[in-house]
């Protein structure tokens, strides 16, 4: 699989997460951005506008679940693309990150397979 | 306006009034008019005895208890209070439509004169339309004895030596008349004297009451009779003329008597009831200051002592058996097995029992229930002296207290209940969040173990993996291991301290020490700080646990590190303060906000923060603190002067020493410096 060309920006305040999503999705050969509050995650995409979005939830400034309907009107028909990953599970979480337009959702911890396998099957730019 | 008659019925102290409570009770009934009972309470009423007042309270209660409505009105006279009620009763668009009345069988030839009291309300209260129903009372009214209506046991010797002191200075008074005039008519007339004696009875008897009255009426008239009449200097009378004068003396300084002994209790009740209303007042006021119950029960027990001048006492149900009682305030009372007996019977049947009431066992202490609209809360007892002269609103009054009791401990409790729940959901809340938090905090770090390592596999495999991405790789997880243990580390602490699993063992230490490995083991976390460390000049030791403290020394300067600017110093102080010792632990960072510096050692506080931009668990401090503590010693947090935090930790021993050790000492304090 490749990611060649594809513009990626990851909102998470934890820098260890970036550090691997970085080396492993730029390995990929994706274009890798990266944001560690919610409010440089908007604005960063508000100014690249990627073809994915990797957004987590416990954001220091602004939940993620509040920002996520902002980022995906980004894009026209609100179609930008979102895939959360987050710690949490609580099945009330998943259902309104998937309400509010999420593509996908990852629970932490994950295996990088995991995370491509899911950019590659479920994300709409394939 | 909408009539709505009533049935009165008037009681006294006749021992059969209760024949008319039935009969008004049996005519409500009938008619379907409401029935209400009335006493009129004159100044007679003080000088009853005792029996007679408890009967009048033990009707009303009686009434009230077959469903009449009390009502007690203050007259001098009772037909006039009567006929003032109907009055006012008929103003009021109550007129009463029958009014039951009592009559005692006449006897004897002065009873067959006499026309009786139902027979002149009848005349009186004719133009109200009202029917006037008379009942027949068997057996004569009931006539308090002499000795009684003296009320000998109310006389205080006060009071008597007052009367005498007032005969005195009128015998003194009449001599300076005697000796003053030249006038020898004046000198010999006996009647000029009497005034003089007559003055002090009025005086004592308006001030003090009948008896004390009648004991300066009396020594007046020995006064008279022993030195002004002749035989002087003896007792006898010689004159008819001194005869009347002196008989005349005696009748008028007992009528005089008399009336100021009415006069007096009808002004002490008045007073008294005033004092009363105001005493409700600041009992309400004070009581409703109270927050917990043995303050409630304090004030309520002492302010209505004062205000009913007899003992009370409160009997609540434990918190563990709520259908029993127990004495709570105050501590002990002097229950006989009858009055166990009544108390019991008020708390199981919710009705007042004890002295003036139906059922009483011959107590001398009277038991109302506290009841709220919740049901019964407890009982109140109320211990009813000998001497005291109750009022026929007694027993009302009491009723009141307690009503007013209950729904003061009643607030009180629920207050108590509205916080403790609140709490309990408070402490839920932050064991929920605790709980998020943990698993947040534990799950974050392993993201990014498992997600560094997968990508290190993955690369590797694929065969794209040079060193430089590797050693970045295998670096960010073994931080984030590191990280993980450190949180877990904390938390298994943090639950064992709290549990008391961990023993402290506290020595002499020498203060440098704990840096010195400090500085070894946090060499990697100091990489973008300075740390600086200024010694105290001569060596010393402080007690402490030193593993521990070293531990409270690394979560301080890590906190230091961590909210600080990369390149600052962070510098520890060495000195020696209020008779202990302490280190104080300064950064350059922004500080902390005004009003957090206790809050920061508080494991809870940083949940309570949404924002998280600084990696931890915010337990660090409060461990910090809770060993500080274990040891003896305290860590309190501030701004310096410069703007950062300062961390200040204390220790309450130290001693100076060491002069052999000191070459030794300087060797290694070269390493910590």
């Amino acid at each position: 699989m490749s990611l060649e060309g594809i513009k990626i920006v990851a909102i998470d305040d934890t820098p260890s997460i970036r550090t691997f999503l970085r080396v492993s999705l730029e390995d990929e050969g994706a274009e890798f951005y990266e944001a560690s509050t919610a409010n440089e995650g908007l604005d960063l995409c508000k100014r690249i506008v990627p073809d994915l979005v990797v957004l987590d939830l416990g954001l220091p400034d602004i939940d993620g679940l509040d920002i996520l309907p902002e980022i995906k009107g980004i894009k026209p028909n609100n179609k930008m693309p979102v895939l959360v990953l987050s710690v949490r599970k609580a099945r009330e979480t998943v259902k309104e990150a998937f309400e509010k337009g999420a593509n996908g959702y990852l629970t932490k911890p994950f295996m990088v397979e995991d995370l491509l396998e899911i950019i590659e099957e479920k994300l709409p730019y394939n | 306006m909408n009539k709505q008659y009533q049935i009165l019925v008037c009681i006294d102290t006749h021992p059969k009034s209760n024949v008319l409570l039935r009969a008004a009770a049996n005519k409500s009934k009938e008619t379907g008019v409401p029935w209400g009972v009335l006493y009129v309470e004159t100044p007679q009423h003080f000088t009853l005895d005792r029996d007679a007042r408890e009967r009048v309270l033990r009707f009303l209660t009686v009434a009230e208890e077959m469903g009449g409505n009390v009502h007690s009105v203050e007259h001098r006279d009772v037909i006039g209070g009567i006929k003032n009620y109907v009055e006012t009763a008929n103003d009021e668009g109550k007129p009463v439509q029958t009014l039951i009345m009592g009559q005692s069988s006449k006897e004897g030839f002065f009873d067959e004169l006499k026309a009786s009291l139902a027979e002149r309300m009848m005349r009186e209260v004719r133009r109200f339309s009202t029917e006037v129903q008379i009942v027949p009372l068997v057996g004569k009214q009931y006539i308090s004895s002499w000795f009684d209506r003296l009320q000998l046991r109310d006389i205080k010797l006060r009071e008597i030596v007052f009367a005498l002191i007032s005969v005195v200075l009128a015998y003194l008074g009449s001599e300076i008349l005697r000796m003053q005039t030249s006038d020898i008519g004046i000198k010999n007339q006996v009647y000029n004297v009497t005034a003089f004696f007559l003055v002090a009875a009025i005086i004592t008897s308006l001030r003090y009451g009948l008896v004390p009255g009648l004991v300066s009426a009396v020594a007046g008239f020995s006064t008279i009779n022993y030195f002004y009449v002749a035989p002087y200097g003896g007792f006898g009378i010689s004159h008819s003329g001194d005869a009347v004068n002196l008989s005349v003396f005696l009748v008028s300084a007992v009528i005089i008597s008399l009336m100021g002994g009415y006069n007096r209790a009808w002004n002490s009740s008045l007073s008294r009831k005033e004092k009363r209303s105001q005493a409700l007042y600041k009992v309400h006021r004070l009581a409703s200051d109270a927050t917990d119950r043995e303050g409630a029960l304090a004030i309520l027990h002492e302010e209505l002592s004062r205000l009913l001048e007899m003992d009370i006492a409160f009997f609540l149900p434990p918190a563990v058996s709520p259908d029993t009682l127990e004495l709570v305030y105050p501590g002990q009372t002097d229950f006989t097995s009858q009055d166990e007996k009544s108390l019991q019977l008020c708390w199981d049947e919710v009705r007042t029992t004890g002295h003036g009431t139906a059922n009483k066992f011959d107590s001398i202490w009277r038991f109302e229930p506290l009841t709220t609209h919740n049901g019964e809360i407890g009982v109140i007892a109320i211990k009813v002296p000998l001497h005291v002269r109750l009022d026929a609103s007694f027993g009302r009054l009491l009723s009141a207290l307690a009503d007013q009791a209950a729904s003061i401990l009643e607030r009180i409790e629920l207050t108590k209940m509205m916080s403790e729940s609140r709490m309990r959901e408070e402490r839920e809340k932050l064991r929920a969040m605790l709980l998020s938090s943990v698993s947040h905090d534990l799950k974050t770090p392993l993201a990014s173990i498992i997600g560094s390592l997968s990508v290190h596999n993955r690369m590797k495999k694929a065969g794209r993996l040079d060193s430089d991405t590797s050693d970045e790789l295998i670096d960010t997880a073994l931080d984030e291991a590191q990280r993980l243990d450190s949180f877990i580390s904390n938390i298994l602490d943090m639950t064992r301290i709290e549990s008391g699993e961990i023993t402290f063992d506290t020595d002499w230490v020498d203060v440098e020490k704990p840096l010195l490995s400090i500085k070894k083991r946090m060499r990697q976390r100091l990489a973008n700080h300075e740390l600086v460390v200024h010694l105290f000049d001569v060596p010393c030791e402080v007690k402490m646990d030193r593993m521990m403290t070293e531990q409270v020394l690394q979560n301080v300067i890590d906190n230091a590190v961590k909210y600080s600017p990369k390149g600052t110093q962070v510098s520890v102080t060495l000195s020696e303060e209020e008779g202990g010792f302490s280190y104080k632990v300064k950064d350059q960072g922004a500080g902390i906000p005004d009003g957090k510096f206790e809050a920061v050692f508080d494991k809870y506080e940083r949940l309570k923060q949404s924002d998280s931009q600084v990696a931890g668990t915010g337990l660090g401090l409060a461990i910090s603190k809770a060993v500080m503590e274990k040891q003896g010693g305290e860590i309190t947090a501030r701004n310096h002067e410069a703007g950062g935090a300062e961390f200040i930790l204390w220790f309450p021993h130290m001693r100076k020493n060491m002069g052999a050790k000191q070459g030794a000492y300087d060797k290694e304090r070269k390493q910590v410096v």
